[in-house]
């Protein structure tokens, strides 16, 4: 991790963070912006390996960010950092593309481990997360009246979210399904991508229904 | 680090959902600082829920304990038993470390241990028992009664 950037509002907070990611990454060089629009800026000029994204933020929402990241610089790994637990927030974030995220509430210990295990390619997924994602596929698979290919989920990344709903951690998981580590991780990624391709789908049907039938239609 | 947000607009959550969440915190943070963990709860599905609050004070129960266990215990092992019936959760968290000498109780947490944790439990009008002494390690128990807040609803 070489460049990182740090999207947060609160000065007392992005100390905090910036502190707890020195720690993880000494030897990174740490750009802070504290709006969104300076973060856009930012994404436009320096190249990031990993940025650690506030949702909330006084000029808009860090989900515009993520977005921004994801179309112009894909290699690089977005991570939400909030403090809405509840997932009506951080779901948005996950749809536009962010590779992970963590949870403002949680440990210091848990965010330190969680930042590390991301930079090794390991995304995380709680259980609440996981519940969200099954549902969001189920109600993808429904059928519907437009015809679109609809993305899905393989066996085993359904298995994975599955277990991962009832509170088994990834290790567990790669030691139930006698997979390695690497596997696990490759299927999470994968779950976090298809996530991000059908919602991308879905947002572009949406707005063509929008320019079709105009005002009014518009349930979301 | 600041008050969920769960905690004060949230939906009551379903327990089983709650356990799957507990569950995998303790595991992941427990297992990273190299304490085995043993956690068991009842495998059958159960549609009881739980007040936003109960949840978010719950979860600062158990995070508080693990802290404990990980930073003054010692304890190579650690056992989590939960209990559902209709009008009780119970769980109990026990480590084989050196336990807590009581003259100490008040000043190792600094108002965010032992007596933090009793009184969130007695907040939710349940009872959070620490039991510790040299050489059998803490157990703790915690019981919250169950549908006990009018404004819990079913979730979904």
């Amino acid at each position: 991790m070489n460049n990182i950037l740090l999207l947060e509002d609160l000065p007392e907070i992005r100390t905090w963070l910036k502190v707890l990611v020195k720690q993880v990454f000494p030897n990174a060089v740490i750009t802070e912006a504290a709006r969104v629009h300076d973060a856009l800026e930012m994404v436009t000029a320096v190249k990031f390996d990993l940025a650690l994204i506030d949702l909330g933020l006084p000029d808009g929402s860090g989900v515009d960010v993520v977005a921004a990241l994801r179309d112009s610089q894909p290699e690089a790994q977005s991570v939400v950092v909030t403090i809405h637990d509840d997932d009506d927030h951080l779901f948005p974030a996950l749809q536009a593309g962010a590779f992970g995220y963590v949870l403002k509430e949680q440990a210091r210990d848990l965010i330190a481990e969680q930042l590390r295990r991301m930079s090794a390619g390991e995304p995380p997924l709680s259980p609440s997360i996981a519940r969200k994602v099954i549902s969001y596929f189920a109600a993808q698979a429904r059928p519907q009246k437009d015809n679109i290919p609809h993305v899905q989920l393989t066996d085993r990344e359904n298995e994975v979210l599955l277990r991962v709903a009832k509170g088994f951690t990834l290790p567990e998981i790669g030691v139930q399904l006698n997979l390695s580590r690497h596997t696990i991780a490759d299927y999470v990624k994968q779950i976090y991508r298809k996530l991000n391709v059908s919602s991308r789908a879905e947002a572009a049907l949406e707005a063509q229904r929008l320019g079709l039938f105009g005002r009014g239609h518009n349930r979301y | 680090m600041r008050l969920s947000v769960r905690g004060l607009t949230g939906r009551p959550m379903r327990l089983v959902d709650a356990l799957a969440d507990w569950r995998a915190e303790t595991v992941s943070r427990l297992g990273q600082a190299n304490i085995e963990i043993d956690w068991r709860s009842p495998a059958e599905e159960t549609e009881q829920v739980l007040a936003a609050r109960t949840y978010v004070q719950t979860t600062r129960i158990l995070r508080e304990a693990v802290s404990n266990i990980i930073k003054h215990s010692g304890a190579s092992h650690c056992k989590v038993r939960c209990a559902i019936d209709e009008s009780q959760f119970g769980m109990n968290i026990q480590d084989n470390g050196k336990g807590i000498p009581m003259e100490l109780d008040g000043k190792l947490d600094r108002g965010h241990g032992m007596s933090s944790m009793k009184h969130r439990a007695k907040q939710m009008q349940g009872q959070c028992l620490v039991e510790s002494g040299p050489g059998y390690g803490t157990v703790i128990r915690l019981t919250l009664p169950l549908g006990a807040d009018p404004h819990a609803a079913p979730a979904r």
